[in-house]
């Protein structure tokens, strides 16, 4: 026995490039800070994978997928022996390690293609920019991330199954994972390291960021995020008018004009005497400058993210009232409890919440649900 | 010559800066208008009436909690509401626009009705008889 070369150097870039994309997909996800991060790690997880099935041709003898055919029996039995501790040593990969490849293969193009589409349909970005409507975005982020957690555990099991298998066959197969070397007789040498091919691959990956990051399609993207987060809100609500400020906000929050259509707002300024119960008596000449503004400055004419959404989201003709009973609105916010609703007490209360909302950030990074009765006051 | 000018815009400027005893002389000089009998307001009927539910279910101290020093809470949308009595909170009751803007409103959705002038004066009265 002696020390002898297993995996070569892109199948050892390949697997932690790959952990290292999965981990920093995860730690990213939901964040609309860290959204173009969290998509880079995606289309390089896709890119890797089609390097993968390639090198799985191309690649040294343990790398190539002639030695690592195992039927799905073969995997279950195999994780069967390394419960009981009876598992066979194998110098390339193990009939379970490669069912966790597979599905690594098979989850990868997957996860990515269902984030991309989600993207899509929920911010008209992306290869698949508006292929599917935005109200689909919620089932398929669902998707994507029932995906991700499969591919969590999958992960978990790998780890398990390294751990568990170190141990029996003493010796420490991450580490091999790095140096490529394990224990061996001299014919299973796979003696062809790659490291050209393995030094192309981390430059293609390096060159990848550096075009995702450094290209105007990624200033782009980030100008989208900014979009979809704090600017565009506060924007629908910086457009500032004292009197909507004053009138509007003493019985409730200023809500950004953009929440709604323009027509919406003038039936409320029209119907000021039933106001949802209140009758608000503005003088004619507060009421004329109030409605202006906010005619200006709806989410049918301007565009203010998701604000200027739950305005497009009224049906044409319609004249909703309550930002709450816009479609836009409700699937914003189909995930809150009802619990979360007793304890901010009113649909209108959004900085229960949203903290800061009366700036116009209803960023879901600020979102701060309260776990007690915020009515508990002391008198 | 300056002193005058001085004077002058000190005067003038007087009903901007105007303080709730001002509003509450104002509202006296409504009520002796529409009433020769009226005599004064009494902080002890507009307690009462701060407490009166109206037509509406609803008083004063529905949304201003039974202490005006208090912060108050809208009963629909859960928005806070700054304490009412002037010891508590020195914003109020120094606009007479505004305070006759919340009588309008308020009145209406209380007690479904409009306030009489004594009305108000007995409310602004209690208000600033809290110490």
């Amino acid at each position: 026995m002696k020390k002898i070369l297993v995996w070569d150097l892109p199948t050892r870039l390949f697997h932690w490039l790959l952990a290292a994309g999965f981990a920093t997909a995860w730690i990213t996800a939901g964040s609309e800070e860290w959204m173009a991060v969290h998509t880079f790690a995606g289309w390089m997880m896709l890119g890797l994978v089609v390097f993968r099935l390639v090198w799985g041709f191309a690649g040294n003898r343990y790398a190539r997928f002639s030695s690592f055919l195992f039927s799905p029996k073969a995997a279950i039995a195999y994780g069967k022996d390394v419960l009981t501790g009876r598992a066979k040593r194998h110098i390339g990969h193990n009939p379970a390690g490669s069912w966790a490849i597979y599905l690594m293969l098979l989850m990868v193009p997957l996860v990515v293609v269902a984030g991309l589409v989600t993207i899509g349909a929920e911010d008209g970005a992306g290869p698949f920019a508006n292929m599917l409507p935005e109200a689909m975005g919620h089932d398929l982020k669902e998707l994507h991330e029932a995906i991700a957690t499969g591919m969590l555990v999958l992960v978990g099991v790998h780890v398990l199954g390294v751990i568990v298998e170190s141990r029996v066959h003493k010796e420490n197969l991450a580490l091999s994972m790095i140096t490529g070397k394990k224990e061996g007789q001299p014919e299973d040498d796979a003696r062809r390291p790659y490291r050209i091919a393995g030094a192309a691959l981390l430059a293609l990956a390096v060159a990848g960021a550096a075009m995702f990051f450094g290209t105007p399609a990624a200033a782009e993207h980030e100008e989208h995020e900014h979009e979809r987060g704090e600017r565009s809100y506060s924007r629908a609500v910086v457009a500032d008018n004292a009197k909507w400020r004053a009138e509007c906000s003493s019985c409730h929050m200023a809500f950004p004009p953009a929440m709604l259509p323009a027509r919406s707002w003038t039936r409320m300024m029209a119907e000021q005497d039933k106001h949802f119960g209140e009758s608000l008596g503005i003088d004619p000449a507060t009421t004329k400058e109030i409605l202006a503004f906010l005619q200006k400055n709806a989410g049918d004419v301007v565009q203010a993210g998701h604000a200027s959404r739950f305005a497009r989201s009224v049906p044409a003709g319609q004249t909703t009232q309550r930002i709450t009973e816009t479609s836009g609105w409700k699937r914003e916010h189909d995930e809150v409890s009802a619990k979360a609703w007793r304890n901010v007490q009113s649909k209108a209360n959004c900085a229960a919440c949203h903290q800061g909302a009366e700036k116009g950030n209803f960023d879901e990074d600020d979102v701060r649900i309260p776990k007690t009765p915020i009515g508990a006051k002391k008198p | 010559m300056r002193r005058f000018i001085l004077v002058t815009a000190l005067l003038a400027a007087l009903p901007v800066w105007a303080g709730p005893q001002d509003i509450l002389n104002g509202y006296a000089a409504q009520a002796k208008q529409e009433n020769p009998g009226f005599k004064g307001f009494s902080a002890a009927a507009g307690e009462r009436f701060y407490h009166t539910k109206g037509s509406t279910g609803v008083s004063c101290a529905s949304c201003h909690t039974d202490n005006p020093r208090a912060q108050g809470s809208h009963r629909t949308t859960a928005r806070n509401i700054a304490p009412i009595a002037p010891v508590a909170n020195r914003e109020r009751l120094t606009d007479p626009a505004k305070v006759e803007k919340w009588f309008g409103r308020n009145c209406r959705d209380a007690q479904g009705r409009a306030c009489t002038t004594q009305e108000k004066g007995d409310f602004i009265a209690y208000l600033l008889s809290i110490k």
